[in-house]
């Protein structure tokens, strides 16, 4: 049976959208809380990015050029973290694109953008697991963590395998894996990361900190072993 | 391809750039599309309308004339419901085209209500002509306060973007 790429994780510390390796390591010392202050720059990033979506819904072309500037690449991190395949990456991110294109029109509150994108992304992730986990008659992301790590990265992994966090990334359970590349690879709020898992804010702190230390751990070794 | 797939592991980006995107969504967002499915909708209307004026005002009519009369009612509904599905589900209307379809909406419903109501009188009197005026009034409210609140929506869009474009 083939692993889902669920469990790959591969994508590359290079496609992680707003925040560089070292950024993300020295947030995973620090608490949930210490992240996403209502810092200046993250408020005017915040209206600059409702602006783009009110625009998008008055139906301004040059304002989707926009969106799919800001958004693309986040997005398909969040999915390749996900599916770990680099071409059904490609395809959902696309899927994605056109059921953004399709629902904007019906959001009703435009600053609340970034959650509904990623709960759009997040079901047709889960769509697309459930499609290859059809066989076993259960939650997707429950099955992937019985499965157990990947054995066989795809042809790209060798690549990426030198980048330590991102192995360490990759051997974080799934639900995890997903809460840490919501909040700290995506760049979302705590608020919206709970909104888009669908789980109170004090669980996805907790799969926060659980990844954290799970993360800090293993970098430690990787300190150790060198 | 295979070269675009190697550049692309190398630097671990999406494998579509935004351009490539846009241009796959560029139908998606086709003005001309939604304006097309719109004329086929409003069409549709028009003609059911006034087909349906005809076939009841009629007195003795062939069983064929009225087969076909049924048979364009049928077709029309169907033409409708495929407009709406098209304009809500695949294309939908954001908030500067709304304003034009139910602009579009509020014409057509009262040029054809107007046509059918006429044709009720002069075919059928008094009670006909009320009827389809009733049916028209009905139709031209419906268009007139979904246009309404498709100006609301765009009015209070164009409200936050001035806002939030005061404060970048």
């Amino acid at each position: 049976m083939v692993i889902p790429a669920v469990l790959h994780g591969e994508a590359g510390i290079a496609s992680w959208p707003s925040r560089d390796q070292s950024t993300i390591a020295m947030n995973l010392g620090a608490s949930v809380s210490d992240c996403h202050g209502d810092d200046g720059g993250h408020v005017s990033t915040a209206v600059a990015d409702e602006l783009v979506v009110v625009r998008c819904q008055l139906g301004e072309r040059e304002a989707f050029a926009e969106l799919v500037e800001r958004w693309h690449r986040p997005l398909w991190s969040f999915v390749h973290r996900m599916v770990g395949d680099l071409a059904r990456s490609d395809d959902l991110t696309q899927e994605i694109w056109l059921r953004v294109v399709r629902g904007l029109p019906r959001l009703a509150v435009p600053a609340r953008f970034p959650a509904w994108l990623f709960t759009l992304a997040r079901r047709v992730v889960y769509d697309d697991l459930r499609q290859s986990y059809r066989q076993v008659d259960t939650d997707p992301l429950a099955a992937a963590e019985e499965a157990g790590p990947a054995t066989e990265p795809d042809d790209f992994g060798g690549l990426l395998d030198r980048l330590e966090l991102e192995d360490a990334l990759a051997e974080l359970a799934p639900r995890d894996r997903e809460a840490v590349a919501l909040f700290h690879l995506a760049d979302l709020p705590l608020t919206d990361v709970a909104e888009i898992l669908d789980v109170p804010p004090g669980t996805v702190k907790s799969r926060l900190h659980r990844a954290r230390r799970q993360l800090s751990t293993a970098l430690r070794d990787e300190e150790t072993d060198r | 391809m295979n070269d675009a797939r190697t550049d692309r592991s190398a630097h671990g980006g999406p494998g579509r750039s935004t351009d490539e995107v846009l241009a796959i969504l560029d139908r998606e967002l086709s003005r001309t599309d939604r304006l097309r499915y719109l004329t086929v909708g409003l069409a549709s209307l028009v003609v059911t309308a006034v087909t349906g004026s005809l076939w009841a005002t009629e007195p003795s009519l062939p069983f064929r004339t009225h087969l076909a009369f049924a048979g364009i009612i049928v077709i029309g509904t169907g033409w409708m419901a495929v407009a709406a599905y098209l304009l809500t589900r695949r294309r939908p209307l954001y908030a500067a085209d709304r304003v034009l379809a139910t602009g579009l909406a509020v014409v057509a419903t009262s040029a054809g209500g107007l046509a059918t109501t006429a044709l009720a009188g002069i075919r059928g009197g008094v009670l006909p002509a009320l009827t389809a005026g009733a049916v028209t009034t009905a139709f031209v409210a419906t268009s007139a306060v979904l246009h309404l609140g498709a100006r609301r929506r765009r009015d209070a869009l164009l409200a936050r973007r001035r806002g939030l474009a005061r404060m970048t």
